[in-house]
Order: structure tokens, then sequence, then C-alpha cells
């Protein structure tokens, strides 16, 4: 009878007038961002982030998630009317969502999009409460030599395992953990790297970070990069949405399938909603008894993706609750948003804080059960914002960049730290270097420094006796198999690429 | 076409640069202790020491590989970050309103053609959902209006 009190428990907190209004604000946002093309969760995360310093911790997490989990809704709706993606995750949901629209079917695309979303999203709150409290019981023995190595495996696959060079996201995760260490150091009290500045004492906020890398970059690379494209957008009414019954009957198998493969990628540090949609969506085309049909308007080829997608959403907070490891920037976001708070996130959280965990999870059905019914009755509303221009939208998302960073402090020395982030973006677009191992190194950079210097005194300045720890050890071998596996891949890639002498485009992965 | 990436060796020299710096200060001012007792200074002259050889790694690779292309924008990133500049500036002295509309008007000089008058009623709109959002609904502490002198 635990579980069903845990969920009573949660059901009492999401359903309370505040959260419920935050969590349609958030999926609203998410719904909104992810239509838009050009700017993505990591921005709009960080463009609200702010906001949530005047909230209940519960609250702003609500929002923050809702906003996540709002984009893979919206993303696939640029995807299917466009060919645009509105964000990575939905990006091989052109591939058929695109073609099914030129055939007529684009109220049909929309219609399974959503149903496949919503089938992925309930999926992986399931996986997501069942495994949660697993984990972290699990976890309750683990030393600083444990989460040390779990850090790092955790920053390791997430910069490498993504496509880009390995070693620049390496440098990335570095830069990120050494933007960290400005300010107090908490361990001998020695301010570090502030040059005598009262504002850099308390170090660099993670909101200013992340607006400037990921606001203000990514306007300075899509202001009129887009101009001369002309939006055409189709209408879509009501009665169109009704998908066939074997366009359903096509769908079940493809749905759970892709679920599963979107938990499982979704739990798993550096791989995410992005992996998960590509990979469902291959492995739907090989076990098709028509693999044609793919490419060309096939419902399988919408569904997989988007339930995938909305599971590995779900599922990546199980580390990030669980273990307080994030797998992705967008988690080392929302571990942000704790910590802001003082709520540490570890395998006491679920024990400690059921209000804040199991209120979220349950935050999580509502709000699929809101993002359902904000985009069918709602689609037409979605079609049309496609066509505002971005000449009216990005002088707005600058101006609440800028009003969201001063608010944190009510000091202009932050509004600062966003320009110059916006310009080292800029520049690391320029070297194409990734911004979002950078974002995760400076999240779990003090954690890791932290957790290595307690190791290393417990174990009286020995490396090896970390190594020898079981736990630890195994997390330390597999984080260099995907070290070594990683940077030999990228090898071949680029004696290939040689060869054929075709430069490679890459899309910023930033889930 | 010569067989160097002059982006990627910049990308190389940057990150090595970067390390150096953070390392070397880390060395010269703070104690970095034994490793049992590690001072403050000990892990970030570790993480610039391996930042360093992240950015030869990346020099190293620049000489493999052949350069490819694409303009470098300078125009619009330097407006984009003039107008968060703006920003900054007016919001203590001036208060929210001058800073929004500078910050605003700024952006939009973006634009291929500048349209004063669009820009005008797009600062005011924005002045109006600033107000709306951040004081009327968020009540945040913020003034409006403010004259330094």
């Amino acid at each position: 009878m635990e579980i069903a009190s845990n969920l009573l428990l949660g059901l009492s907190v999401a359903l309370t007038p505040e959260n419920l209004l935050y969590c349609l604000f958030g999926v609203f946002v998410g719904t909104l961002i992810g239509v838009l093309p050009g700017i993505g969760a990591l921005a709009a995360i960080s463009m609200l982030f702010p906001l949530t310093f005047h909230l209940e911790p519960t609250t702003a997490l609500i929002m923050l998630a809702g906003i996540y989990y709002g984009t893979a809704y919206g993303g696939s709706t640029a995807s299917i009317l466009l060919n645009i993606p509105g964000t990575t995750s939905s990006a091989v949901t052109c591939l058929d969502g695109y073609p099914m629209a030129q055939q007529g079917r684009a109220g049909v695309a929309l219609a399974m999009t959503a149903f496949a979303s919503f089938f992925g999203g309930v999926f992986g709150i399931l996986v997501l409460s069942a495994f949660t409290p697993l984990v972290a019981a699990w976890a309750l023995s683990f030393g600083s030599a444990e989460y040390f190595a779990l850090m790092v495996l955790g920053l390791v696959a997430a910069s490498t395992v993504s496509d880009g060079s390995p070693v620049k996201g390496l440098a990335m995760v570095v830069l990120g953990m050494l933007l960290a260490t400005i300010g107090m150091d908490p361990q001998s009290g020695v301010a570090r790297y502030t040059f005598g500045s009262l504002s850099l004492l308390d170090g660099l906020s993670i909101s200013a970070l992340a607006m400037g890398l990921f606001g203000v970059a990514e306007i300075i690379t899509s202001v009129r990069a887009n101009t001369g494209r002309t939006i055409q957008a189709r209408d879509v009414s009501l009665r169109s949405l009704m998908p066939t019954r074997d366009d359903f009957r096509r769908s079940w198998m493809p749905a759970l399938r892709a679920s599963t493969i979107g938990s499982l990628f979704g739990a798993l540090p550096g791989t995410g909603p992005t992996v998960a949609s590509f990979v469902s969506y291959g492995v739907e085309k090989r076990i098709a008894k028509d693999p044609s049909r793919f490419g060309k308007g096939a419902v399988e080829g919408v569904v997989a993706p988007e339930a995938a997608n909305n599971a590995a959403d779900q599922t990546a907070f199980i580390p990030t609750l669980s273990l307080g490891v994030p797998g992705s920037a967008t988690m080392a976001l929302m571990i942000g948003a704790m910590m802001v708070h003082g709520i540490h996130p570890g395998p006491n959280l679920v024990t400690e804080e059921p209000e804040l965990f199991w209120g979220l999870v349950m935050s999580f059905w509502i709000g699929n059960l809101m993002l359902v019914i904000l985009n069918l009755p709602l689609i037409g509303l979605w079609v049309r914002l496609l066509t505002v221009p971005y000449k009216i939208l990005y002088p707005a998302i600058l101006m609440l960049v800028c009003i969201g960073a001063y608010s944190v402090h009510y000091k202009a020395f932050d509004v600062m730290v966003v320009l110059g982030f916006g310009a080292l973006g800029y520049l690391m677009r320029i070297f194409s270097m990734p911004a979002a191992p950078l974002l995760l190194g400076f999240v779990l950079g003090p954690l890791i420094e932290q957790h290595f210097r307690r190791a290393m005194v417990l174990a009286r300045g020995d490396f090896s006796a970390v190594i020898e720890r079981p736990i630890s050890g195994t997390v330390l071998l597999i984080t260099l198999l995907v070290l070594v596996w990683s940077l030999w891949s990228s090898f071949r890639k680029r004696r290939q690429t040689l060869a054929a002498a075709t430069p490679g485009s890459r899309i910023e992965d930033e889930d | 076409m010569s067989r160097l990436d002059i982006r990627e060796l910049a990308g190389g020299l940057f990150l090595t640069a970067t390390g150096a710096g953070f390392a070397g200060h880390a060395i010269a001012n703070y104690s970095i202790g034994t490793v049992t007792r590690m001072g403050p200074g000990m892990v970030p002259a570790g993480l610039g020491v391996l930042l360093v050889i992240f950015g030869l790694v990346a020099i190293a690779t620049a000489f493999l590989q052949e350069s490819k292309g694409g303009s470098i924008r300078i125009a619009i990133p330097a407006v984009i970050l003039l107008s968060v500049l703006a920003f900054a500036l007016l919001i203590t002295p001036f208060g929210l309103i001058p800073a929004v509309v500078a910050c605003v008007i700024v952006a939009t000089l973006a634009e291929e053609k500048f349209d004063p008058a669009f820009s005008l009623k797009l600062a005011a709109v924005l002045c109006l959902i600033a107000w709306l959002v951040f004081v009327v609904a968020l009540q945040l502490p913020v003034t409006l209006f403010a004259w330094p002198f």
C-alpha cells in the first residue's frame, strides 16, 4: 500500500491550484518553444529559470519540467508542417511526417504524434516511478568514491557519445568545470579567480551562463539566417485530425517498442531523446514487412520517434532524481534549480522529500494530459504561430533574457555575465565546440571536486583505492571503454571523411 | 587549398591559452597542497593542464585537415551583444523602461533594413509586456523610471 499512499500524496501536491497553474504554464511555454524553430528547450528553461527563484521548489520544478517535455510535443508540429524540426529530438519525425502532410494527411500525422507522445510519456513515467526508488535505495550505500566515478562517467558519456569531436566535447566539460571554480572555494574559504570583485565571490550564476550560451548565442546565429524562407502554414481542421482504424492498428506495436527504447536511452547518461528517436525509427524500418514505405509517409515513422523521445524525456529524471547525476544539460539545469532552493538531489530525495518527488511525478501525468488537450484542439493556434516573423521574436527574447538575468539579484553585473557568455557561445559556435557539455561541467564541477577531494582524503591519497572499490572501479572502467570507443570511432570517421572529402554537417544536439 | 584548418587552429589556441591562464594563475596564487590534503589550487591547476592538452590535440588536428570555409558574421553578433550591453548600462541609472527601449531598438538594428517606425512600435509593445509580466503579475521590485542626475 506504500505505492498507493505515495501516489496519493503526489496527487495532492500536484493538484493544488498553484501547481496546476504553473504546470499548465510550463507545458504551454514548452509547446510554444517547441513549435518555434530556432529556439530550443535549453534556452527556454534558462530564460524562465530566474522566475523560479520566487516559487516553491516543487512548483519551480513542475514548471521547468513542463517546459522540457512540452517542447517534445511542440517540436513535431514544425517537423510535420514545415519539414523543419522545431527541436533536434523531432528531426526524424520530418522523414515521414512531412510526406504525410504533402499527401494531405497533416492532421492525421499531428493527431498520431499527440497520441504517440502521450503513450511514450505515460510509459516513461511508469518506468520512472518504478525505478527511481529502487536506484535510490541501492545508492544509499554510495560514498564519495562512487559519486566521483558516476559523475565522471556522466560527463564523459554526455560529451563524447553524441556526434562531433569527442576532444572538443571533453574540452568544453573541462572549461565548464574551470568556470565553476570561480568564486569562494567551499572547503578552504579561499576566493578563486575573483580578482577582488565582490560580485564574483558567489561565483557565476548558472542562469546567466545558460541564457548567454543558449539564448543570446542562438539569436546571434539565427538572425537573418533564414530570410527568404516563406512559411506557408497549412490549414488543419479538427475534422482532418481523425486517424483511420488502420493508422491505429499499425501504431500499437511501434509505440510500445519505441517507448521501451526511449525509456532505456533516456535513463543512460549521454544518450537522450534525440538518440532514442533515431534508434527507434531505425528499428521500425528494419523490422517492417515493407521498409520501402518509410520516408514516404508511413504512420509508424511518425509514431516511433515521438513515442521514444517523450519516454526518454521522462526517464532522464531517473539518474537526476535518484543519484543527483544529470545525464544531459537540461537535467543539469533541473539540478541547478533544486540547488538554488537548497535541495541536494541524491538517494535521500525520494524518502526525505516525498512531496517533491511524488508531486513532480504526478505532475508529469497531469502535464502530459494537458499537452494532448493543448495540442489537438488548439492546433490551429500553433500552426499560425509558425508564421510569426523572427524579427519580432528575437528582440522580445533578448528583452526577456536581460530582465530575467537582472531579476536574480537586481544587479546589472549579471546582465554583463550574460553578455560575456553570449560572446563566448558565439565564439564556440565558430570553433564548432558544443555548449551543452560546458553547462554539464559547470554544474557537476563543484560536486566532482568536492567528492574527489573527500575520496582522496579517505583513501589517504592513494587513487588505486578508488579503483579497487567494486562499484567505483566498474564505473570508471565503463568510462574508459566509452572514452576509447568514441575516440576510436571519431578517428575512423575522420579517415572516412578525408577519403571521401565530403564536409559533414552536424546539428547541435542540445537535449 | 592548404592543408591547414585556420578555424580549428584558432579554436585550439583558444583552448590552450584559456587552460594555461587558469592553471598558471592557480599555481601562482593558490596553495596546491598534497594529494591527501588538497589545497584550493590543486583542482583548477589540474583542469587547466587538461584543457591545455585538449587544446594541443585540436591544434595538431588542424594541420591534418582542410579548411571547411564558411563566412564568420561580425556585424550581427556585435549588434546583438550591444543591445544586451545597452540594457546592462541603463537598467541601474535609468530604470526598466529606458533599458528595454534601448535594448529593443539596438537589437532591431541587426535587420537588413532598419525601419524606425517598426522598432519604436515593437519597443512600445515590449515595454507594455515587460511592465505587465514583471511588475503587475510577478511584482518584482524594479524601478520603471529613474533619473540619476
